[in-house]
């Protein structure tokens, strides 16, 4: 009996299109988060710090919309980025057919409400009313 | 999580050398500013739905123990930014992909993460120092 050919197959649903999409956005957003990361975190964490910084700082910070702009644009780029390296990192190690549906499930859910609550908060501004002292 | 003891061991015993270590501190780096990101974005978001909690959360930073976190976070940012600059790049213009091109482009990143991290990374400890360890 003549051994039968051997054959691909597939084992999970190919996306080309969607990983290339993500291929791509991984550079371009990661390009593009280098000033804007390094920007922030030399001026938050160092030229100014936790030492500094309060709710009247962000206040302050945010009533001119140009840092309000610069920090939605970081919100945005940052975290889907990090949320698609999660993905590449899920893909990776769980190999669970069923566990890893339900860990992207979660990182999708995580990306939504942390990108709706940012989001909110950037928008809405500093509560100065909820502050016993004001600014 | 078999999976990141995996990736550690792997880490140090595969002899993919410099190049293998840099893959790896950039996933580590990757996913260490992805936690922080996710604690970072709930705990600003608190100056619109608790600004008295916000000023809280930014005490507790003030603590030692987070600024020596912090100046592990810098240095996620920076080797993962750098290091992510010569993988796009490389990318982009795939002929760079060659031993030859890329021995000296992760030199690069090497020498240009050090020059940017010690200072920084001094800069901020001694402001840990000075603020002292009741966090000022």
């Amino acid at each position: 009996m003549a051994a039968s050919p051997r054959t691909a197959r597939v084992v999970s649903p190919v996306r080309p299109r969607f990983d290339v999409s993500v291929w791509s956005y991984m550079r371009w957003s990661g390009v593009l988060l280098i000033p804007l990361a390094f920007g922030h975190l030399a001026i938050m964490h160092l030229i100014n710090n936790v030492h500094v910084i309060d709710a009247c700082f962000v206040y302050y910070r945010w009533a001119m919309v140009g840092w309000r702009v610069y920090d939605a644009l970081l919100l945005w780029l940052a975290y889907i980025h990090g949320l698609l390296g999660l993905r590449y990192v899920i893909d990776d190690y769980v190999h669970q057919p069923g566990l890893r549906r339900g860990l992207k499930g979660l990182a999708v859910a995580l990306g939504v409400a942390l990108l709706t609550v940012g989001s909110v908060a950037l928008v809405g501004g500093v509560r100065v009313t909820e502050l016993p002292g004001g600014c | 999580m078999h999976g990141l003891g995996l990736l550690l061991r792997q880490g140090l015993t595969y002899r993919g050398g410099l190049y293998q270590l840099s893959w790896v501190a950039h996933r580590i780096a990757g996913l260490g500013t992805l936690l922080f990101l996710t604690i970072h974005i709930v705990d600003t978001s608190l100056v619109f739905f608790a600004p008295e909690l916000y000023n809280h959360a930014i005490q507790l930073y003030r603590n030692p123990f987070f600024g020596i976190g912090e100046v592990i976070l810098v240095g996620c940012v920076l080797w993962h930014g750098l290091n992510g600059l010569r993988i796009a790049v490389s990318d982009w213009f795939p002929h760079l992909w060659s031993p030859q091109t890329q021995r000296p482009m992760l030199t690069a990143v090497v020498v240009a993460f050090l020059v940017l991290y010690i200072p920084v990374a001094a800069y901020m400890l001694v402001t840990i120092v000075a603020r002292g360890f009741m966090g000022g």
